[in-house]
């Protein structure tokens, strides 16, 4: 487990990229929760293809990154490392906290979303 | 900034198309965005002067890419954009290393809108001063840090 501890920082993604433009930041963070829901629709289903899970797990990854939710993102490098190096699915209590961070993730950005188109 | 380029961006995660896009595009740059290689235009792609390309994509992944624009009449440069740990990807790098597309550098996500423009301003100066292969190496070398 990463020390990344912080969920959602809402003002990393502005500060990194230099983005100030509510509707932009509304898009981008739109299509995260996008992401986010493939990834807990993959693992809802209970994948057989490791694979795929792993192009999720790494996509999700490289984007919780990108938009500050940095509690989500050190646990799917450590879910993505060891998909890498087991070769296999992830055990059900590895499943079952990953979707309780998702699901806290969605909601802040869930809710910074509202507030960003609150104020367009 | 040096003058407005012609961009592209290659990527299957939305996000980081969108993220681009806007830093690139708000600095004056032309982008297109293509989020798989079957959604590619590549007569377009054929134009630009900077592709920035996601390693790592369902179906046919960044080296496939990079492979087809070796065999096509691309005189820009790609820069790689990768969630990949680089350490230890010895086979990834000898391929990018081996093309003979000019591949300006490796950029990991996640990054920050500033490395980004210095990478395109980067890529555009080395295309106008050497031709790919040694330059490649020299660009890819110092990204890595070898």
């Amino acid at each position: 487990m990463s020390n990344e501890t912080v969920v959602f920082n809402e003002a990393f993604l502005p500060m990194t990229m230099g983005i100030a433009d509510n509707s932009v930041l509304t898009e981008i963070y739109q299509e995260y929760l996008h992401n986010l829901d493939s990834l807990l629709e993959l693992l809802r289903a209970a994948p057989e293809k490791s694979d795929k899970l792993y192009i999720e797990v790494h996509k999700l990854k490289s984007s919780s990154a990108s938009v500050g939710a940095h509690l989500l993102a050190g646990m799917l490098r450590d879910v993505e490392h060891n998909l890498l190096t087991r070769q296999g699915d992830i055990d059900a209590n590895t499943t079952a906290l990953l979707v309780l961070t998702c699901r806290q993730t969605h909601d802040l950005v869930s809710g910074l979303l509202g507030k960003l188109v609150t104020k367009e | 900034m040096t003058e407005a380029a012609r961009v592209c961006i290659i990527d299957d995660d939305r996000v980081f198309l969108k993220l681009c896009r806007e830093v690139l595009a708000s600095n004056g740059h032309h982008v297109e965005t293509f989020s798989s290689a079957d959604a590619i235009d590549w007569d377009i792609v054929a134009q630009c002067q900077f592709v920035l390309l996601d390693l790592l994509m369902k179906g046919e992944d960044g080296l496939d890419i990079i492979d087809r624009l070796e065999a096509s009449d691309f005189k820009g440069a790609v820069h790689s954009l990768t969630g990949l740990d680089m350490q230890g990807a010895d086979a990834l790098i000898a391929h990018l290393l081996g093309s003979k597309v000019l591949v300006s550098g490796i950029i990991q996500k996640p990054f920050f809108g500033d490395t980004l423009l210095t990478a395109l301003d980067d890529a555009l100066d080395a295309t106008r001063v050497l031709p790919f292969s040694e330059e490649s190496r020299s660009l890819l070398e110092l990204a890595i840090g070898s």
